[in-house]
């Protein structure tokens, strides 16, 4: 086991390096200009061709590229174009925002989905299925700004039962800790809501197919003619081997974990990594684009690795060795 | 079951929350009447700012962003204030200063009880100290145009210090005032390469009415009163900035009143909001004023297209402009007429007119050469069609509109125009290309009359003459007028050179926006102009009964 991991790990290396100077040539013969931010009657082209040379643009392509994948084996990301300060420091403050927000939704997303799914499938045909069906279809199909901005003008604009922005109150500083834990419960619970539910609503509906898939195998109707119950016939025998399209689809979801959703992170204000990779593609910020890029393609092979792990944890037939 | 239990629980909680906030929430409409002489009414409360945007940096030698201008207004002093008229000087740091007879010394009297939040006091070392950073190229600032006059600063003692010019002219003295004044004792050690970087940039130290408590970035910035404030402690506690990059949310919070002030109002919902707040059904006063921006379609005159200024002058006859300004600012935008923007001296009332006339256009079109020959419904000349593209920055509503209605309305003639939405990075990068045939675009004029960055044919290369207008007459009378000291000549060397390049027609000129901003009414003593949202912010208060946190 511990040899394919290895083995997987060593792998993805020329993977990452190689995604990442696709992701640095792409976005630098990207049309667009990284100092059209600066331009204005007021500010002389004699300072933008310095700005320009401050921030190493002046450079050829291929000497900006030898410069920065050096200074990321050193593990040193940049300074931002737009924020002059280390991207580090940038993605140390919007990486844990972005996951209180993700792993949230994503909790709700397999909690709801892989209860809704069940139910639907254990009611196959029945009302409850089809208003299941119909009800996950609907929320499926709306847009998350939508909806975001639904629940804002309800919930905050006309009823004020919750804030509509941002992670915490103006006053929060001055709370004590269960005040402020109450704070930011009430901020969470729109943008996870939106982020977690249209995802939970799509979790529902390939747990419905995938537990209907198999509780029509042999081996679920030997374990209901041994006698099982059913409650030990879906959950024991059926729900196990249903959760292994779950699996993928979670692992999957990992680049999502750090990557953030930028319209629900827009529209409540929540300073993730949406708002922050978003804000650098338009702004051509070169530095954290490329830090965010390199970040999503690493999650994404360590979501793939984790899922096939976490494959051989949930079916004694997988080993890898 | 526990499930539904905990969703009661929290749905009980959040209705205990809600009636626990409801009379709070009353108690905010009462209409108070409050008096400022009363001690009590004047300390304390607090400014929620919204905004789209994060503030890249709080040193003004670095920062480019409007958001960050604004707070560094409250952190940091000026030597002198310009007036509304945006043409003279209040004193500030400095409490007077006069001229040497010939002109090119310029020596400020600096106050001597201003310090910085640190109790250092701020001196004339400090103020030499600003222009040798202002000017140092390595730093790059952005302003740093302001001060290319200006040979040298002399300290002549801890309170009084001397601007040496190199050449009189008349700005001067708005050259010598441009730029924050900074703390030598904190920033003298730096190397120049460091300044973008340091650490000074987010923990600023300033000498303003305002000293910064708190800087979350992507969320708040926090400004507390300072109490060393050289007039005395400002009337509000608070001014907490909260970034909210959604228009839309932003815009509900404002009404909502999680936020008590928001700049840039969207023109549709103005009339709207001004409504309700007239029928006492909302809490936010709308406040409008000229702004400094105008909006154009340039027409690049490298191209033959655009080539001749009879065929220029018909493209804006056949454009409806008033119309076209009401469709998208709802009447709170004005016709633009002129370069020169109508809140400033030189500007020339008086000029050459091309009214919406499409009969007139069509005609001269046809002078031109320009005739529908082949009866496709579009004119051609030479075998080529009257057809361009009209390019535009995506995301910008307005002018996407534009672009939409100047082809219907140049289609009516037999113009094909093509409107292109581009990305704000390319499409500002295709502008100073000049790969364009015509754009919708703007500028935000500065206070000082000039107009050799856009319109002298020096600036066609390497600045900001998009379009390459040249006219060695305008070129001629802009290097005499921005040197000339008597007003009175300066008006009339410029109204020549807004005449010429109106006749010219290298921009067909657009609009002049209001700027709307929305503030809630509790807050009384606000200021706000053509020279920006935050006037004496340090004045602003609101009754103790009205204070909201």
């Amino acid at each position: 086991m511990w040899t394919y991991i290895l083995r997987r790990i060593f792998i993805a290396i020329p993977l990452i390096i190689g995604l990442a100077t696709v992701t640095f040539f792409i976005i630098h013969l990207a049309p667009g200009d990284p100092m059209a931010l600066y331009r204005n009657p007021e500010i002389s082209p004699e300072v933008m061709e310095l700005m320009r040379k401050n921030l190493g643009l002046d450079q050829p392509l291929h000497i900006q590229y030898v410069r920065w994948l050096t200074s990321m084996a050193r593990g040193n990301f940049g300074i931002s174009f737009t924020a002059h300060r280390p991207v580090a420091d940038i993605l140390k403050e919007a990486i844990p925002n972005t996951l209180q927000l993700t792993f949230l939704a994503l909790l709700l997303n397999l909690i709801a989905g892989i209860v809704i799914g069940v139910i639907a499938a254990i009611k196959q045909y029945s009302a409850v299925d089809h208003t299941i069906t119909v009800s996950a279809l609907f929320i499926y199909s709306m847009p998350s700004f939508w909806l975001g901005l639904m629940m804002i003008l309800l919930f905050s604009l006309l009823l004020g039962w919750l804030p509509a922005s941002q992670m915490q109150s103006i006053n929060a500083d001055l709370f004590g800790f269960w005040h402020r834990l109450w704070d930011r419960i009430t901020h969470l619970i729109m943008p996870v809501f939106v982020l977690g539910i249209a995802t939970a609503a799509g979790t529902a509906r390939f747990m419905r197919g995938s537990l209907l898939e198999v509780i029509r195998q042999d081996y679920i109707r030997t374990a209901r003619a041994k006698g099982l119950s059913e409650r030990t016939v879906i959950f024991k025998h059926g729900l196990r081997n249903a959760l292994i399209p779950i699996v993928t689809l979670t692992g999957l979801s990992i680049p999502f974990l750090l990557g953030g959703s930028v319209i629900t992170e827009t529209i409540f204000a929540w300073p993730g990594m949406g708002r922050v990779a978003v804000g650098a593609i338009f702004a051509r910020d070169y530095p954290v684009v490329l830090a965010v890029n390199l970040i999503a393609a690493v999650m994404v092979v360590l979501g793939s690795l984790l899922a096939d792990i976490t494959y051989s944890l949930l079916d004694p037939r997988i080993r890898y060795d | 079951m526990r499930l539904t239990k905990g969703r009661e629980n929290s749905r009980a909680l959040l209705i205990c929350v809600f009636l626990f906030l409801l009379p709070l929430a009353c108690g905010e409409k009462k209409e108070q009447s409050a008096d400022r002489s009363n001690p009590d009414d004047r300390y304390g409360g607090t400014l929620v700012v919204g905004g789209i945007g994060d503030v890249d940096a709080l040193n003004p030698l670095v920062s480019s962003t409007r958001n960050a201008s604004d707070v560094e207004g409250m952190l940091f002093l000026t030597l002198t204030e310009i007036n509304p008229d945006l043409d003279s000087y209040s004193p500030s740091l400095a409490k007077s200063w006069e001229f040497s007879e010939d002109h090119l010394r310029l020596t400020f009297h600096l106050r001597n009880d201003v310090t910085w939040t640190d109790g250092v006091k701020t001196t004339a070392h400090d103020v030499k100290f600003s222009f040798e950073k202002q000017t140092d190229p390595l730093i790059a600032w952005s302003a740093i145009r302001w001060k290319q006059f200006i040979e040298d600063v002399e300290v002549v003692d801890d309170t009084t210090v001397t601007f040496v010019f190199k050449e009189v002219y008349p700005y001067q003295l708005m050259d010598a005032a441009v730029g924050y004044i900074l703390p030598k004792h904190l920033l003298e050690d730096l190397p120049s390469e460091k300044w973008r970087t340091c650490d000074f940039n987010r923990q600023p130290v300033g000498n303003g009415p305002f000293k910064l408590k708190k800087w979350i970035s992507q969320q708040t910035i926090e400004l507390v009163a300072n109490e060393r404030y050289y007039a005395g402690r400002p009337c509000l506690d608070r001014i907490v900035f909260r970034i909210i990059p959604d228009q839309t949310s932003l815009l509900a919070q404002l009404k909502s009143g999680d936020v008590d002030l928001m700049e840039s109002i969207s023109p549709k919902d103005v009339a709207s909001m001004s409504e309700d707040f007239r029928m006492g059904k909302s809490d936010v006063r709308i406040v409008r004023y000229p702004s400094r921006a105008y909006g154009y379609i340039g027409w690049n005159l490298r191209n033959p297209l655009f080539g001749s200024k009879k065929v220029r002058q018909a493209l804006t006859m056949a454009i409806d402009r008033e119309n076209l300004i009401e469709a998208v600012y709802f009447g709170l935008a004005r016709l633009c007429h002129s370069p020169i923007s109508p809140i400033l001296w030189a500007y020339n009332p008086d000029m050459p007119d091309f009214p919406y006339d499409p009969r007139r256009a069509e005609q001269m079109l046809a002078e031109e050469g320009w005739i529908d020959r082949d009866r496709d419904g579009w004119l051609d000349k030479d075998g080529r069609r009257f057809e361009f593209t009209l390019k535009t920055n995506q995301g910008n509503r307005i002018r996407e509109d534009i672009t939409v209605i100047v082809q219907d309305q140049l289609a009516k003639l037999g113009i094909k125009v093509n409107p292109r939405l581009i990305e704000w990075t390319v499409f500002s990068d295709q502008t100073n290309r000049k790969e364009f045939e015509a754009i919708v675009a703007g500028w935000s004029v500065g206070l000082k009359v000039d107009l050799t960055t856009i319109w002298h044919s020096q600036s066609i290369n390497d600045k900001f003459n998009y379009v390459s207008y040249s006219n060695p007459r305008v070129d001629a009378l802009i290097e005499v007028a921005k040197r000339e000291m008597d007003r009175s000549k300066a008006k009339l060397l410029w109204d020549e050179a807004q005449s010429l390049i109106v006749e010219d027609q290298p921009y067909t000129f657009l609009y002049i926006p209001e700027q709307v901003n929305g503030i809630h009414k509790r807050f009384r003593n606000v200021q706000m102009d053509t020279r920006g949202t935050f006037i004496h912010p340090e004045q602003w208060w609101v009754p103790k009964d009205e204070r909201k946190y």
